[in-house]
């Protein structure tokens, strides 16, 4: 389209502006992939026309390709790595690491180290809550403040604390079209993830409230599932503190919506579990509000994950990480990410707040 | 050139292969680099560009029969991924930090000077998008760097020329008011060897102090 507009279009003056832009802007970091690896992509393509073109009418399911966990963060240099890296995400870990038995995993339920003390309270004041009926045509709402820090200058450089409403949708999918979520006003579709060109399953990385309540109940079973399915960093080291802290976090990420209560009951318990995870004093979220805390620190990267819960009802609050030690990112005591859980809810349409009758119901439940 | 852009759109709305193999060949490297800019992530950028002829592939049908050239609709379904994986990547912060911090040079780091050139490139690129917003971000990164006109961006986002215009208006006045105020902030703590207005703005930018996200 360039060189055909019409003699009225503002030509010129489009060029005008593009310029000023070009000039406040760095230079476009023009790069190109190796041509190998841009044989390898383009056979991926060809080979999928081939592929669906063969399978005309007929279609056959089972070329759904490997998935592929992303995680930019970690990402290995290569999209075959990625491949190879997502294969193992299968292998569960040994269990004991000999570590002293009041911590490890497989340590006495009874235990009464003062964080597993503390889950277990949590873990029962969730079995008590109110199961929600929750509809595969219906949406979970989530109200939530939160920020961030972008780490891609170098330097952890905190945003600012932002509303962020979301709404999911609960079939099981696989799902093009996974939500909506609205920040400042701004409303977007969440699309599949990165790599699902079939559309995104209901998962471990899209938890509906059915998938939840596939979960295994019994903590252990629930423990072992989340050592094998947590996504693994690609090219990662298979570090087991690293793993457990991966867990942990995982665990975090699957708080703070609509949960049904026995899932959200064994996963405390599971929590409680992982060796490392202890009670944070002076523990608070996004807005500040104070509440029981319970921590585990990644020590080799410095960096601490807390979770806030509720003085009184002990419902999931919200949570916050920062760096604990001077690292490349920032100074100890940088704030990583922290948010603050406000609202819960069913609802019957993406993009619609509770509020009308039959959709309170599932206001305010936590996890 | 219309008349062929035209002939293109037709078959590769037939799901015609040869079509997708040039479309491959000739947009491939434009794709790359608008997800690079958006993500600054070699590997995300890689991914995003193999998933979005992908995503072409299955959404062919939706390519309108007359039209320009489809390097706008690649771009569009790129920049769509592109948000995905930076929101992929947010959620997923924690991990990000646990890489050793000269990720970018590391990664490469049997390749050639030239590579680390590009890392800090990228980088100025990161820090400059890093201060706008992502609506702001996609249409700079399009209009500005990939040279899409504005109706071509229009078409990439699905949104009016008009959007694009006040995006980019904005854009440009953060844009500016940033790089002044680097300067200023430049002038008060180095030697003035550097003569008021002769700091590029770019460079100005990289060298702006950590702050709250402006908005």
């Amino acid at each position: 389209m360039i060189g055909r507009r019409t003699p009225a279009s503002p030509g010129s003056h489009e060029r005008h502006d593009r310029e000023e832009l070009a000039r406040l802007l760095p230079p476009p970091a023009d790069q190109d992939l190796p041509y190998e690896q841009h044989l390898r992509h383009k056979e991926l393509l060809m080979h999928r026309i081939d592929r669906d073109q063969n399978a005309a009418d007929s279609r056959t399911r089972d070329a759904r390709p490997a998935r592929r966990w992303l995680r930019p963060a970690v990402l290995a240099p290569a999209t075959a790595l990625a491949l190879a890296c997502a294969l193992t995400a299968g292998i569960a870990l040994s269990g004991d690491d000999g570590r002293p038995a009041d911590t490890a995993r497989h340590g006495a339920a009874t235990d009464m180290q003062p964080a597993a003390a503390l889950l277990h309270r949590i873990s029962d004041a969730a079995q008590q809550r109110r199961a929600p009926t929750v509809r595969d045509d219906q949406f979970l709402y989530t109200r939530e403040k939160a920020r961030d820090a972008e780490l891609t200058g170098g330097k952890a450089k905190i945003g600012p604390l932002r509303t962020r409403e979301s709404w999911t949708a609960q079939h099981p999918g696989p799902l093009h079209k996974l939500g909506l979520v609205r920040v400042d006003g701004e409303t977007l579709p969440i699309n599949a993830e990165l790599g699902d060109t079939e559309g995104t399953p209901a998962g471990i990385n899209r938890p509906t409230y059915r998938w939840l309540s596939s979960l295994p109940t019994d903590p252990d079973k629930l423990l072992d599932k989340l050592y094998a399915e947590t996504p693994r960093p690609e090219g990662g080291t298979l570090d087991e503190r690293e793993r457990d802290q991966a867990v942990f976090e995982q665990i975090g990420q699957l708080l703070g919506g609509v949960m049904p209560p026995d899932t959200g009951a064994a996963l405390y318990r599971a929590a409680a579990k992982i060796p490392g995870v202890e009670r944070a004093p002076r523990a608070h979220d996004a807005v500040g509000r104070q509440g029981l805390g319970i921590a585990r620190d990644d020590k080799r990267h410095g960096i601490r994950t807390e979770w806030v819960f509720d003085k009184k009802d002990f419902s999931f609050l919200g949570s916050r990480s920062y760096l604990t030690e001077d690292t490349g990112y920032g100074k100890a005591g940088t704030l990583l990410s922290s948010k603050a859980e406000l609202e819960h809810a069913v609802v019957d349409k993406a993009g619609r707040r509770p509020g009308g009758t039959g959709e309170r119901a599932g206001t305010a439940h936590r996890s | 050139m219309r008349d062929s852009d035209n002939e293109v759109r037709h078959r590769v709305r037939e799901g015609n292969r040869a079509a997708f193999a040039q479309l491959y060949e000739e947009f491939a490297r434009a794709v790359y680099n608008h997800a690079l800019r958006l993500t600054g992530d070699w590997s995300s950028a890689e991914e995003i560009m193999s998933e979005t002829f992908l995503t072409a592939w299955r959404t062919r049908a939706r390519v309108r029969e007359d039209g320009g050239s489809l390097l706008p609709w690649l771009l569009g379904i790129a920049t769509h991924k592109a948000d995905n994986a930076r929101r992929a990547r947010r959620r997923r912060q924690l991990f990000l930090a646990r890489q050793p911090r000269p990720r970018a040079e590391e990664d490469f780091a049997p390749r050639t000077a030239a590579r680390i050139d590009d890392a800090r490139r990228l980088r100025a690129v990161q820090a400059a998008l890093g201060r706008l917003r992502r609506q702001e971000r996609e249409v700079l990164a399009l209009c500005v760097w990939s040279g899409l006109d504005y109706q071509q961006t229009a078409e990439a986002l699905d949104i009016p020329v008009g959007t694009v215009r006040s995006r980019l208006s904005r854009a440009r006045k953060k844009l500016a008011r940033l790089a002044a105020e680097a300067q200023d902030a430049a002038q008060e703590t180095s030697e003035p060897h550097a003569a008021r207005g002769e700091m590029t703005s770019a460079a100005a930018l990289a060298a702006l102090p950590v702050r709250e996200e402006l908005t």
